[in-house]
């Protein structure tokens, strides 16, 4: 029995029991699911949990798993998904943290997973680009293309593909993969666009710029300055960090900046907004607060390595990993430690919440789950 | 005969057996080679912060902290590129100048001067001398760092990825990467480039290799990455390590990362860099468009004009410079009229004791009278002060100081007494000094932590002008002139603003001071002159770089060194003053600064240095041959941080069968200890396997015992050698069917001499000689088992840059009971006759050989790619050579050619065409030989 089939058979059980007769991953399950944790969907939002959790990391379990993961943690359904350094795209039951089931290579390294629906996108590298969409109920192939000058993503916006190029981004429609649009931007899209209804930002070296996903025309663009280096993240605007140790603060309707601070660090994570401010981590070590209307510090908190995960709002604790392996919880009002764990490597990824329960990774082939509440 | 898979066991315990025999020649690279010669007892410490292990002795405990601060500095900012945090301790080991660095045994390779300080792989270990400056030690030191990431990076995406983790990326972007991200573009950086730009000689990307390792790689790599974070972005770099795991050619990778290929890359930073400097040359001229070149090749620096009498008694004006025309440093004197053909070498350096180093880049020379000559040359452990009499052309005095480790840039007094100079205590601190020439007293001007280098006296003695960091913006590298004067050692700035202003030299009259700086606004480096007033104008305007001007005996007239197309001249000009230039205002508070130290909190231990070893290298080996059975062995070897201690471990198995499995283990283990000036090793083994020789033919012999030896040298280039062997020796002859047994112990003194230049197949000037004496007596029989003597000459005589005829000459003899004797044939001895040709007691042999350049790059297109090949040599020889034991055998001959190619620095390709001869007639038939190894 091949492990497709095993996947299938699994998914479908787990499928039925979460979600009733359905066979199929509720979409806004899934939404919701992805909702407070950045994994890739399409769509990143930051809405301030009100759950009650104090900051504490009581540790449930440490897993070890197959390989290091290379991707936030996808969740659905009580289960964590995320591929590795080793071509794995693998899944693990939340609960107990076993391994569920793997998805096998088929070509080349796994680059970039997204799961929508249930439709699991994967970009792959073999010679070139090439991405698959899999079926995760039946476990079959069902579109695929080999695409030369992929350079991030993908992410999935009103039923189509989006994906960086060296030159601009290019939309593909779901699932057959063929082209819908091609935006040319003169300049390599290296970090994953972000998306907010039907629109999409992304940042082509120094410049950031605003597209409809429908059609791919331009609404607006600006110039930063500077290279972007963070990921970038969307709230109540748009937030990124440049190469020459700048925050800035876009304007989503217009592109007008609406802040810009010279912090001299460099951000190489996304930002998490709560309650009028954004924290993100910086590769001075410290993890910063910053007022989202004007982009004032607030605080900082100094750890022992770079930080460049991306942090989680969860209750009243800000948490983020450390390269220097541990993992903070920081109380997101005056930035004093609440908590914080060692764990068996550098944290580069940022945690998932799901089910009252937080999970992290480090480079070491570790899962972690502490009590969520 | 032994076949491959076996000889592979044996050859790694004839090895062992030669390493414990020969341990060493491990010492002065196996036969021959050069000496790494601990002169200095360090007293070495170890202290301990956040990321690093720092290595120091106690005189430099002072620098040993600023070194701290700027590691832990430099590992905040490449942890914030790299994006990854290392977590071992990085150990990093000082020197307080770099007469002390090149002693280091962290590598067994002789360091040249131009070594500022490397990174050794294995075990991640930076080795960095204090040069005097501290901006550049801490720039030095954030460069190692950017090697200890990388390595560090690539090593972690390998293993995270599964992708194999040697692919490095190319030395250009190697060392480029390592100067981009530890220092600023500056005007030494823009003078290599803009030269190359404006001549025409930039290389693309491909044709880096012309330049493979040298200076211009380091600056051309800057540009480039320079280039790549300018137009393709800040981040690109650190995404390129993010980006290693896409494996293969690191030309995939940087495609990936930037969008373009290398091809377009390199289109692009070209024309970048011609529109760049092209403009330029509209305002600015090349130095011998507007001066009288005198020198023609290689480079050639320092100079300094004198008055000799020509042979009818007229006034002749000549210039003294230091030079490298074919790989040795010397001082040369010609005609100022430009007249090479008429050079005089005046001294030559890098081949004697006496003149290791006459560091031609950091040092210059000083005359006194038309008559002496003055000069500083590292001398064994530290720099002497020769003075040279011009006349009779030899040296007639030396002066050593016992708390001075270097000596630089020696200037005569008007009066010709006294010599001021700059020289360095064992601290590190450089200070200036003046020797009265009369009673040898030395007294010191100077005493503080700044950099004080390029003094010279005022034009009637009573004060010192130099070049000193102590200024406020010294703190970022700044020099600037200052005066000091003799009879209170006040001192008075005399330059000022963010420049680097060098080489001082005051006209006779004391009109004004010419110097070089950086400060007209090109970043080009130019001669600028400051009258008594304060004003200041600039005098030269080349578009490359001109430094140490000197005054002829006409004030109109000066001398200087200037870049042009890729080396260093010597030109000649006449003064003449260009419009002023604005001088700087001069800060009211211009007070001093500090060195950044590392704080008590970060700093958490220090302690004295302990030996701690560690792993250098495991390797095994296993391989099964249908009639030896299964073969095996492991080699580990071991040294302590410092390399001055090394274990080395042995094992393998050579049974046939079950039942010899226990007694035919080949263990073997040696110490080596170099930690004082006197190297020394010991060594026991058990060897047990099957040889053959054409005397006995098979036989298995047992050896079980020990070795001790030792090694002298009395500088770089000579040394005595000595080594007892003893062993329990049990060999079965398997033809004869006979054993023998026996306790021979053995005694050999050898003397060693070699100064010879290599290039990359081999040697190319110079000489070597081995004198190797021994005697062993076998203590189970009580009799002399065997004697030998051995000569081996080996002499380079220099045709042309890289033209050569070498000769050899061999002389072995041996006798007693079982007289030792050795083979003769092959590639690397007698060509014409087989590898094993010979075998004999008594060998006489010679080889001349004329080796020439063939071609400098062959690039040949298959369908499927390219291969290419640089470098390749060719050679002509004569090999003429006789080998007996009890009868003489008659003189036998070959005759033939060769081509060689290098492949990197670890083996050279040989391919020899030969044909016997006896004298009267050459053979028709030829023999080809195609094997490894160095020229001899």
């Amino acid at each position: 029995m091949k492990i497709r089939h095993i996947l299938v058979t699994a998914l479908i059980i787990l499928g039925a029991s979460g979600c009733g007769t359905s066979k199929h991953l509720d979409r806004d399950r899934v939404l919701f699911e992805s909702a407070n944790s950045p994994i890739k969907t399409g769509l990143r939002s930051f809405r301030t949990s009100s759950n009650t959790f104090n900051g504490s990391l009581n540790i449930l379990y440490e897993k070890k798993i197959k390989g290091v993961a290379d991707s936030p943690f996808l969740t659905f359904d009580g289960h964590l998904a995320f591929y590795t350094t080793r071509h794995r795209f693998l899944v693990y039951d939340q609960m107990s943290g076993d391994k569920v089931c793997r998805i096998k290579k088929r070509r080349g390294l796994v680059l970039n997973a997204v799961v929508q629906d249930s439709l699991l996108v994967l970009v792959k590298r073999s010679k070139y680009g090439h991405i698959q969409v899999i079926n995760l109920f039946t476990g079959k192939v069902i579109g695929e293309r080999t695409l030369i000058e992929l350079r991030s993503g993908p992410i999935i916006v009103s039923d189509n593909l989006i994906y960086g190029t060296s030159k601009g981004l290019l939309a593909l429609s779901l699932p057959d993969l063929q082209t819908v649009w091609r935006s040319d931007s003169q300049a390599m899209v290296d970090i994953e666009a972000v998306s907010d209804s039907d629109i999409i930002y992304f940042a082509a070296n120094g410049t950031l710029m605003a597209l409809q996903s429908t059609d791919g025309s331009k609404i607006w663009q600006t110039d930063c300055g500077s290279a972007v280096v963070s990921e970038l993240s969307i709230g109540e605007r748009i937030y990124l960090g440049v190469a020459d140790g700048r925050m800035m603060a876009i304007d989503k309707e217009d592109g007008q900046v609406a802040w810009d601070q010279q912090l001299g660090i460099q951000a190489h994570g996304g930002a998490a907004e709560s309650d009028g401010r954004i924290f993100f981590g910086g590769t001075d070590r410290n993890v910063y607060c910053l007022s989202s209307i004007s982009g004032e510090e607030i605080w900082k908190y100094k750890t022992d390595g770079i930080v460049t995960a991306s942090p989680l709002i969860y209750g009243r604790a800000v948490l983020v990993g450390s390269h220097d392996r541990h993992f903070y919880s920081i109380d997101k009002t005056d930035g004093k430690l609440i908590d914080r764990r060692r764990l068996e490597g550098p944290i580069t990824l940022a945690a998932a919440i799901d089910n009252d329960r937080i999970f992290v990774t480090c480079r070491k082939k570790r899962l972690y789950c502490f009590e969520g509440n | 005969m032994m076949t491959g898979l076996k000889s592979i066991v044996a050859t790694t315990g004839l090895l062992v057996l030669l390493l414990l025999i020969h341990v060493t020649p491990a010492f002065g690279q196996y036969y021959f080679g050069k000496n790494k010669v601990q002169y200095t007892d360090f007293d070495w410490q170890v202290m301990t912060t956040d990321h690093f292990r720092i290595y120091f002795y106690s005189e430099e405990s002072d620098l040993a902290e600023i070194a701290a601060r700027s590691a832990e500095d430099a590992y905040r900012i490449l942890s914030a590129k790299f994006n990854h945090e290392i977590y071992a301790k990085i150990p990093l080991i000082i020197y307080s100048n770099p007469n002390h660095f090149v002693q280091t045994n962290v590598t067994w390779s002789m360091l040249p001067e131009s070594v500022g300080g490397f990174t050794e792989f294995i075990k991640g270990r930076v080795v960095v001398p204090f040069g005097g400056s501290y901006y550049h030690f801490d720039r030095v030191i954030r460069h190692e760092m950017v090697h200890v990431f990388m390595i560090a990076k690539i090593n972690r995406i390998g293993r995270e990825y599964g992708r194999p983790s040697a692919v490095y990326p190319p030395l250009w972007f190697t060392e480029g990467l390592a100067e981009f991200w530890s220092r600023e573009w500056d005007s030494e950086a823009d003078l290599i480039v803009r030269d190359m730009v404006i001549n025409g000689n930039l290389p693309s990307i491909n044709q880096l290799w012309t330049v493979h390792g040298s200076y211009f790689m380091y600056k051309l790599g800057q540009s480039l990455c320079e280039f790549i974070s300018d137009h393709y972005g800040e981040n690109k770099l650190s995404r390129l390590f993010d980006n290693w795991y896409l494996g293969g050619k690191f030309e995939r990778i940087l495609y990936y990362t930037l969008g373009d290929d290398m091809e377009t890359l390199s289109e692009k930073w070209s024309y970048f860099l011609k529109k760049k400097y092209f403009p330029e040359i509209a305002d600015l001229d090349l130095p011998d468009k507007k001066a009288t070149r005198l020198t023609k090749k290689q480079f050639a620096v320092r100079p300094v004009p004198v008055t000799i009498k020509d042979e009818e008694g007229n006034d002749q004006q000549w210039v003294i410079y230091k030079a490298n025309k074919v790989g040795y440093s010397a001082i040369y004197m010609m005609p100022a009229s430009g007249d090479s053909k008429k050079a005089v070498t005046l001294l030559k350096g890098d081949r004697s004791a006496k003149f290791e180093s006459l560091h031609l880049l950091t040092s210059g020379v000083d005359q006194y009278d038309n008559r002496l000559l003055t000069f500083s040359s590292k001398s064994k452990e530290k720099d002497v002060l020769y003075l040279y009499d011009l006349v009779d052309k030899s040296i007639i005095r030396r002066y050593e100081f016992d708390q001075l480790v270097a000596i630089a840039s020696p200037r005569f007094s008007p009066d010709g007494a006294s010599v001021v100079f700059s020289g360095c205590r064992m601290s590190g601190y450089s200070d200036l000094y003046v020797l009265n020439l009369s009673d040898g007293g030395l007294t010191r001007l100077t005493d503080d932590i700044y950099q004080d280098v390029d003094p010279c006296f005022s034009h009637d003695g009573q004060s010192v002008i130099f070049v000193t960091d102590r200024a406020a913006n010294g703190f970022d590298g700044y020099l600037s002139l200052y005066r000091l004067w003799l009879n209170d050692n006040s001192i008075k700035r005399l330059t000022f603003g963010p420049y680097h202003d060098r080489g001082p030299d005051e006209s006779p009259d004391g009109s004004k001071i010419i110097f070089s700086s950086d400060r007209g606004g090109k970043t080009a480096f130019n001669i600028f002159a400051l009258d008594s007033d304060g004003n200041l104008s600039q005098v030269t305007e080349y578009i490359t770089g001109a430094f140490d001007p000197r005054f002829g005996d006409d004030p109109d007239h000066i001398y200087f060194t200037a870049w042009q197309q890729r080396g260093f001249h010597v030109f000649k000009s006449t003064l003449e003053e260009t419009s002023p230039v604005a001088v700087e205002v001069p800060r009211i508070n211009d007070g001093r600064w500090l060195p950044g130290r590392i704080g008590s909190k970060a700093k958490s231990t220090t302690m004295k240095y302990e030996t701690d070893y560690s792993l250098d290298i495991a390797q095994s080996a296993v391989a099964y041959d249908e009639v030896y059975g299964t073969l095996g062995g492991v080699q580990v070897a071991m040294s302590d941080v410092l390399g001055d201690n090394t274990f080395i471990f042995l094992v393998s198995n050579t049974a046939r069968d079950k039942s010899d499995f226990m007694t035919s283990f080949n263990l073997a283990v040696t110490y080596l200890r170099r930690t004082s000036r006197l190297n020394w090793a010991i060594g026991g083994f058990h060897l047990y396997d099957q040889y053959y020789n054409k005397i006995d033919g098979y036989y298995f012999e047992r050896l079980v015992g020990g070795v001790v030896s030792a090694s002298y040298p009395f500088s770089k280039f000579d040394r005595i050698e000595t080594s007892v062997f003893a062993r329990y020796s049990d060999k079965e002859v398997e033809f004869m069917n006979r054993s023998r047994k026996a306790i021979p112990v053995t005694h050999t003194l050898s003397f060693v001499t070699d100064n010879t230049l290599w290039e990359p197949t081999g040697p190319l000037e110079g000489r070597r000689l081995n004198l190797t004496v021994g005697y062993t007596y076998d203590f189970k029989s009580e009799r002399n088992f065997n004697r030998l003597a051995s000569a081996d000459l080996r002499h380079y005589l220099r045709l042309g840059y890289l033209t050569s005829f070498a000769s050899r000459f061999f002389a072995f003899t041996s006798a007693g009971n079982e007289p030792q004797r050795i083979y003769l044939g092959g590639s690397w001895s007698f060509r014409g006759f087989g590898r094993r040709h010979f075998y004999n007691r008594n060998i006489l042999f010679n080889s001349e050989e004329l080796r020439f350049p063939l071609i400098d790059d062959l690039l040949i297109a298959f369908p499927l790619g390219n291969f290419r090949l640089r470098g390749i040599r060719g050679a002509l020889f004569h090999d003429l050579g006789t080998a007996w034991d009890d009868d003489w055998n008659r003189w036998q001959g070959s005759l033939g050619a060769s081509v060689r190619i290098a492949l990197g620095y670890l083996v050279v390709l040989r391919f020899d065409v030969s044909w016997r001869h006896d004298f009267q007639y050459v053979s028709k038939d030829h023999r080809t030989d195609f094997f490894f190894g160095w020229n001899f």
